[in-house]
């Protein structure tokens, strides 16, 4: 971990951004699932956060938390505006994850959310006429 | 379409000093029939899988293309056309079940244009993977279509989170001759068993091969049939075989095989799995066995390790049955000639 996370987060609702990075291209299996597993566990825990996947060439801009494996440190670290970099293995991310949780909601800036409706989506055919709801969006 | 950059390298050394720079916006060209008029064309695109904005046409690059065929085995360049492979004289003599393979990919335009290389990575079968507005995992997205949508045609081994099926003809072949691949890079060649050369959504996600962006699978290289192998191939299509389909089913068989009894062998399954599909449990069953009399058996082992979803149960006895087929095949066909000096 670097650059400990305290004080805002960088949206005004004060939105948690989570983004697992990979190279681009190459998507390992554990890394995924690790992903997944952190995406549930912010649904599960109703926090408000929002947990992202993308390529660390391609990254959605006001990152708060970036995590990354550690093939992927140099790149993760020299990304700007994150505020804290995950660097940590597949296996190890969801206990550095929960640990940043359990400090970010003890110090304040990560809250609980409100309780995410049913998720909807309507398609014509092939195509999306609504977008899929999304927890907090 | 959206445009592209075409390179024209005529080099392996320039051909992969063009991958290298351009990372994965760079993709290896030769026939295109997947690329272009496939994955460019019908937009399938990704988070995880971005437009090719810079294409590398290596059918033009002398070490890439043709058959050196002889006593020591074959080099086959990735650049080589399926036509040229398919009317060979030595793959057909001594290397019939690729030859056999060759000849039943697409139609003769598709063989004329496209090449080994190709063949072997086009991207995978799955109609949600294809289809531009499903954001499917193999494309960076969230979630598989197939496993609650229609999967009559996915996977039903070694599925794991992603069900899409291996496409090529030729790469069940090439497992089962063991054969090898040469890769080259802008850090030198390597080379890679075709048995570890195929990566299943258990390993990565959006990979197919062990090649890495700056990687150019440069030639293919397959070793001399032992004394008494027998070979086989055959697929089995939705439509009739005079149609252009991909295999519901495929079956590569290359096993060596004294009196009818099993020695040692290989049988591959294409069209049913992420990845060619070694039939381990099919060729222990059949291990030291007289062939006719244990095939049966052997191969409903198959069944204890498929995992078929809603739609594609009919997969499991179709390949049961391609398998048996394939096998037969090879035996009634008898032992390929051992390669010599004097060709084909």
């Amino acid at each position: 971990m670097s650059s400990p996370l305290s004080g805002d987060l960088r949206h005004a609702d004060g939105l948690l951004v989570v983004v697992c990075g990979y190279r681009d291209g190459m998507l390992a299996n554990s890394w995924f699932r690790a992903y997944r597993r952190l995406k549930r566990t912010v649904k599960l825990g109703g926090f408000k956060a929002r947990v992202e996947l993308a390529p660390v060439t391609d990254l959605p801009p006001n990152i708060d938390v970036l995590a990354v494996p550690p093939s992927l440190a140099d790149v993760a670290h020299a990304t700007p505006g994150v505020l804290e970099c995950l660097v940590t293995p597949a296996e190890g991310l969801q206990q550095a994850f929960d640990q940043l949780v359990e400090r970010l909601v003890r110090e304040g800036p990560l809250e609980y959310g409100p309780t995410p409706g049913p998720a909807v989506a309507v398609h014509r055919g092939f195509q999306a006429l609504t977008e899929r709801a999304r927890l907090f969006d | 379409m959206r445009g592209f950059q075409l390179h024209e390298p005529d080099t392996v050394a320039g051909a992969v000093e063009l991958l290298a720079t351009h990372g994965t916006r760079a993709r290896p060209l030769a026939g295109g029939t997947d690329l272009v008029a496939g994955i460019m064309r019908d937009q399938v695109i990704g988070k995880g899988m971005p437009y090719p904005t810079h294409l590398v046409d290596v059918g033009a690059v002398p070490e890439m293309v043709g058959i050196r065929a002889g006593p020591e085995g074959a080099v086959i360049g990735a650049a080589t056309t399926l036509v040229d492979i398919a009317e060979s004289a030595a793959v057909r003599r001594w290397w019939p079940v690729l030859g056999e393979a060759a000849r039943e990919v697409a139609t003769s335009e598709i063989r004329a244009i496209g090449t080994l290389g190709g063949n072997l990575h086009q991207r995978p079968r799955c109609w949600f993977f294809r289809a531009k507005d499903f954001d499917c995992i193999k494309k960076g997205g969230d979630l598989c279509f197939a496993v609650k949508g229609d999967n009559r045609y996915n996977a039903i081994l070694g599925g794991h989170l992603c069900f899409i099926v291996h496409p090529s003809d030729l790469a069940t072949t090439l497992v089962a001759l063991g054969a090898q691949a040469r890769v080259a890079s802008t850090g030198g060649d390597r080379s890679v068993w075709f048995d570890d050369y195929f990566l299943g959504p258990a390993q990565d996600l959006l990979r197919e091969t062990v090649l890495r962006p700056d990687e150019l699978l440069v030639e293919v290289v397959i070793p001399v049939p032992a004394p008494n192998t027998h070979q086989a191939w055959e697929k089995i299509n939705e439509k009739d075989a005079a149609t252009w389909d991909f295999a519901l089913a495929s079956v590569a068989a290359v096993m060596t095989i004294v009196d009818g009894v099993w020695q040692s062998g290989r049988i591959v399954l294409g069209g049913v799995a992420p990845i060619p599909f070694r039939a381990a449990v099919v060729e222990d069953a059949l291990a030291g066995n007289d062939v006719r009399v244990a095939l049966p058996e052997a191969v409903a082992e198959i069944r204890k390790i498929a995992r078929p979803m809603r739609d594609n149960v009919y997969k499991l006895e179709l390949v049961e049955y391609l398998i048996e087929r394939v096998v037969i095949a090879a035996l009634e066909r008898g032992p390929v000639p051992v390669p010599t000096a004097e060709g084909p």
